[in-house]
């Protein structure tokens, strides 16, 4: 292989092992401090209760606090992480259901909530609740 | 222990099948490891299909399909095994080798690359977002619905319901096997799609041009790094971009010797690429009308017709199952249901979103991948450095053309998409370039000379259709 050859293959080999090795050590650096349960997991864990009341098929609604604004990506992530746990139920993200369930960060009096129509079912803790919609019926 | 052992039934049912449809002599021939390299993502192909037919549609119990997977198995087996008795054997590779520090650099990007898929799918088994909002949860309810209405429900609009279910099928298929929902034998599937698209186009660039460049091409598509992240993140871009890859070389592979078995295992591969995401379907023109290209050369008609129906009857044979989902059960595609043809006028006239998608993917060329150096200036220092073959036309541009048409088409649906412009070149333009990297890299190392004074190929192609 002529020196001409020998710098093109070095190059192009250079460059990906060490894009390669770049990615891996961040990697290596980042993985002893990963939780030991992940987010996700956790997370399908407080529905575990809950997934076992639900029937095969249905559609049930959904809510979190009053004051998420619209757009919230961390409010849009549990939603869609509540709908992973619970498929194959459909959750809609509206309490225009019979059904519905509340994920609260912050805590709620049953009042409040009878208040505003919904009576608490069951309390599965960690802010997770079963409530129907009065005023759906 | 049974979804291993189903994983494993892919796989032989992917080997055998490439064997019955582009069959060897019986002893372990010269094309098998790309045969077996294309072995996992192809029956994991064939495995959906066979899923979405008999569970889906005729409602019959995960244990007919599993049973029906390895009748499969069992016929492609006796094809295989029948054929092999006539079957010229593979155009041997050329003759060469790659320096050995060469393949200590491709094992130790390749080993780094394994390590860092296993850290991450073990720090998110669950894959990220679109995993568990989209591919995963679609795989959920096929598991855990006892009907198939539910998962593909308008009501849900934002997982995509319209979206192909070759991933998710498989997913669900091998947790029926397994008994459980399993975030450890889907993170194995991943891997394997991260594999295949590595290993085809080094083993078929190896049997095409040689080892050298082999390797090096292989280690070229592990410095995008965003392979192996995509990939542990269970997106299916990684099994999309392997279809992809899969269907480029090993079409090249088939004009180049002549073999219309494995032409037609290209044309089955950019199928599965369109049950693996929509832009598969964009896929199936772009190689479609790159093959007409590159064989609009040929003097004879009819043999150009021969060189094109088996890539035909191979994408339309998966693309019937696409056409009845997407007709019978699936909603409309958001893209296509938010766009009258007026408001699609205005977006096509509106120069500024020429000019926005323009610059985007100015930007992307060159922070792709997070390779240390954009890949459009390492590449044109290697062209510029080791130049190109003395005869550069037809079935080696192929993959080349493909990728220009494919990114064409990505642009003209950025123009005309109805979601914010910035929004969705932000968050899907990295990925739909990892579409087609591997099979641009593949292109890039067709069409180079070879520097490894690799000797010619035994037997010319044209001696042997003689």
């Amino acid at each position: 292989m002529n020196p001409r050859a020998l710098g093109a293959v070095l190059s192009v080999a250079t460059v990906s092992l060490l894009s390669v090795g770049r990615l891996f050590f961040q990697v290596v650096d980042f993985y002893p401090t990963a939780p030991s349960i992940d987010g996700v997991t956790e997370f399908d864990g407080r529905f575990a209760a809950l997934r076992g009341m639900l029937p095969a098929k249905g559609i049930i609604g959904y809510m979190t606090d009053p004051e998420t604004p619209p757009g919230d990506t961390n409010a849009q992530a549990e939603y869609h992480l509540t709908q992973y746990s619970l498929a194959p139920i459909l959750v809609v993200n509206s309490p225009q259901q019979r059904y519905v369930i509340g994920n609260f960060h912050k805590a709620v009096t049953t009042g409040s909530l009878q208040d505003r129509g919904y009576k608490l079912m069951k309390e599965f803790g960690n802010g997770i609740v079963l409530l129907e919609n009065e005023k759906v019926r | 222990m049974g979804a291993w052992i189903l994983l494993l039934l892919s796989i032989a049912l992917g080997f055998l099948s490439a064997r019955a449809v582009w069959p060897a002599p019986r002893a372990w021939s010269a094309a098998d490891p790309l045969r077996l390299a294309a072995a996992p993502a192809l029956g994991m192909g064939i495995v959906s299909g066979i899923y979405f037919v008999l569970r889906i549609v005729f409602i019959q119990s995960p244990s007919v399909v599993i049973g029906a997977v390895a009748a499969g198995l069992a016929i492609a087996a006796a094809v295989a095994w029948f054929r092999a008795r006539h079957a010229r054997p593979d155009i041997p590779a050329p003759c060469g080798s790659a320096p050995l520090w060469l393949w200590i650099l491709f094992g130790a990007g390749a080993l780094m690359t394994l390590l860092t898929y296993l850290m991450l799918h073990s720090a998110a088994p669950h894959g990220e977002w679109d995993a568990w909002s989209i591919w995963n949860l679609r795989a959920r309810f096929l598991f855990r619905a006892q009907e198939f209405v539910s998962p593909f429900s308008p009501a849900i609009e934002w997982t995509h319901p319209d979206y192909p279910l070759l991933v998710p099928s498989v997913i669900a298929l091998l947790w029926h096997a397994g008994g459980a929902e399993s975030t450890r034998i889907a993170g194995v599937a991943g891997l394997l799609f991260v594999v295949s698209t590595i290993a085809v186009p080094l083993l078929a660039v190896r049997l095409l041009r040689g080892p050298g460049l082999a390797v090096l091409c292989g280690l070229s598509i592990l410095s995008a790094t965003s392979l192996v992240r995509i990939g542990a993140s269970q997106y299916a871009d990684v099994p999309l971009a392997a279809f992809i890859v899969i269907a480029g070389s090993l079409l090249v592979y088939g004009l180049e010797t002549e073999s219309s078995g494995s032409v037609f295992l290209a044309g089955l591969a950019a199928g599965f690429a369109a049950w693996t995401k929509n832009e598969g379907l964009l896929f199936c023109i772009s190689l479609a009308a790159a093959h007409l290209l590159s064989v609009s050369g040929m003097p004879d008609f009819r043999r150009r017709l021969r060189a094109g129906l088996p890539l035909l009857a191979g994408i339309l044979a998966v693309l019937a199952i696409v056409g009845y989902f997407k007709l019978r059960m699936a909603p409309p595609n958001d893209l296509v249901n938010a766009s009258n043809r007026a408001v699609l006028s205005v977006r096509m006239v509106d120069f500024n979103r020429y000019w926005i998608t323009f610059w985007a993917f100015a930007g992307d060329f060159l922070t792709f991948g997070n390779v240390l150096v954009p890949p459009v200036i390492v590449f044109s220092v290697w062209l510029a450095l080791v130049r190109l073959r003395a005869a550069v036309a037809g079935a080696a541009l192929l993959p080349l053309v493909a990728v220009t048409l494919q990114l064409a088409g990505y642009f003209v649906v950025y123009v005309a998409t109805p979601n914010d412009l910035d929004w969705q070149l932000n968050t899907s333009l990295p990925r739909l370039l990892l579409h087609v990297w591997p099979l641009a890299v593949t292109g890039i190392f067709l069409i180079s000379r070879d520097i490894f004074d690799t000797a010619p190929k035994p037997a010319a192609p044209v001696a042997r259709s003689k």
